[in-house]
């Protein structure tokens, strides 16, 4: 039977639950802080994807075939579809985190949390770059998955992204003759970037917590990651970014997410409304 | 009052319509309407103020996890999916798009449907694809109340027809003005 066009699975709250548990226990890893539709949207296609009968035969596979479950958590984390996503973030990106950052003396570190196959890294390297302050800067690129990690380093695109990044590219330039090509070679089965857009560029599997090199940091670009956890965790996340960042670094969400209702919010200054650019406005 | 969410999806020759429908809406009424509407996903401006022109309630682009109020429509924004959460509250993915959309109708229908069940209302009104037609047969399975625009008044009649032959047996087949006196008619 072909299940590729097969509706989604549905999902109750007790299946959920059963899932978390086994995989708390299993794999000490905890997916209750993930919003629950994207995760019940997730779980469905790893289902259909695997050709699992049912809930109940994923879970037999966690169960029992430990090695499956680095294949899960790569289909469970939601990949970039495109470079230069939201071009008017990254002219704001350009002209109101660049032009302060290129006065910094010390090295520019800008960290990109949960930064999932890499559209995000590349496109902050390539906007440094024309910004003349790439060779100052370190990227520092972390996931909680390691086998994205891997996956993203030189990592090879589909073709089929590739046009929907050029239009991107043009219009982050506001020049139609813009040619986002430049930065891409050709390959077999898709395009890859030049070694030189990942040289500053350090990968990271990180989970939270204390880390030696992800510590004053200057911005953090974690664009449409908050969206896809709990309230809760959201909560637990900014706490943490704003322990990691520097006083007057700049933070940087999606542009329809919503840090008000957290507690360290009050800590941040909103900068840039429509593209949701905050300043980290206390100094501790 | 027997439904607390009214979700209306559309596409090509669907913006008059909703126009329309938001005209007409008296001020107080008191049930949240989501709109779930294809749009360009690089226009991230424009819409919502088109959309408020003739409203008499605030059209409103939701931020993730905000809550849905009577009294406002909520339009999906630009290049985000529109979910519907158990508590009441909206929650946005970037996930990949689904029958080409982000925001795709169905997801923002099957997801509102699921948590509010025969509270629902879903109205599908024209577009040249098929998005929404799995949406709304999910408001029908969950006992909610189903309604497709007269295809033969539609702009672009692939969207209801489609709708029409996922769903089934639909509540209501309507021409925008008897859409409008039935939303009236919601509200007591």
């Amino acid at each position: 039977m072909n299940r590729a066009n097969q509706e989604e699975i549905e999902i109750g709250i007790s299946g959920i639950r059963k899932l978390t548990e086994v995989i708390r226990k299993q794999y000490d890893y905890d997916i209750s802080v993930y919003a629950s539709t994207s995760l019940k949207r997730r779980i469905s296609g790893i289902i259909l994807k695997n050709d699992f009968k049912n809930l109940d035969g994923l879970i037999l596979a966690l169960e029992n075939r430990p090695q499956f479950f680095p294949l899960f958590q790569l289909q469970l984390s939601v990949n970039g579809t495109e470079f230069f996503r939201d071009p008017a973030f990254w002219r704001a990106f350009r002209d109101d985190i660049c032009k302060t950052l290129r006065n910094n003396h010390m090295k520019i570190k800008i960290w990109i949390p949960g930064c999932s196959t890499g559209e995000e890294v590349i496109t902050t390297a390539i906007a440094l770059k024309e910004a003349n302050i790439y060779d100052k800067s370190m990227i520092i690129a972390t996931d909680i998955n390691k086998e994205i990690i891997e996956e993203s380093k030189n990592k090879i695109y589909t073709n089929n992204i590739l046009e929907i990044s050029e239009n991107n590219y043009k219009r982050f330039k506001e020049d139609e003759s813009a040619d986002f090509s430049k930065y891409c070679s050709r390959q077999a089965n898709g395009f890859a970037f030049a070694d030189d857009l990942y040289q500053n560029v350090q990968y990271e599997v990180f989970k939270g917590g204390d880390h030696k090199s992800i510590k004053g940091i200057n911005a953090i670009i974690c664009r449409n990651v908050f969206i896809y956890y709990t309230a809760q965790h959201q909560e637990k996340l900014l706490e943490d970014f704003t322990g990691k960042l520097s006083f007057n670094g700049f933070l940087a969400i999606g542009n329809k997410e919503n840090i008000t209702f957290c507690k360290d919010a009050r800590k941040y200054t909103l900068i840039n409304e429509s593209e949701k650019i905050y300043r980290k406005s206390v100094n501790e | 009052m027997k439904y607390k969410l009214i979700i209306i999806g559309g596409s090509a020759g669907s913006f008059q319509l909703v126009t329309r429908i938001l005209s007409k809406l008296p001020a107080g009424f008191n049930i949240p309407v989501v709109l779930a509407l294809h749009r360009l996903k690089h226009i991230r401006h424009g819409f919502v103020e088109a959309l408020s022109i003739k409203s008499v309630l605030p059209v409103i682009e939701p931020l993730d996890k905000e809550g849905l109020k009577p009294g406002n429509v909520y339009l999906a924004p630009a290049n985000y999916h529109l979910y519907i959460e158990l508590a009441g509250k909206f929650a946005l993915s970037t996930e990949e798009p689904v029958n080409h959309s982000r925001p795709a109708i169905d997801l923002t229908f099957a997801t509102g449907a699921y948590c509010y069940k025969e509270k629902t209302v879903g109205i599908i009104l024209s577009g040249a694809n098929r998005d929404g037609a799995m949406g709304l047969k999910k408001v029908k399975d969950y006992g909610g109340l189903t309604i497709v625009q007269d295809p033969s008044e539609a702009q672009m009649p692939t969207m209801p027809t489609a709708a029409l032959d996922k769903a089934g047996q639909v509540d209501h087949i309507l021409k925008v003005d008897e859409i409008i006196r039935f939303l009236s008619k919601l509200n007591p």
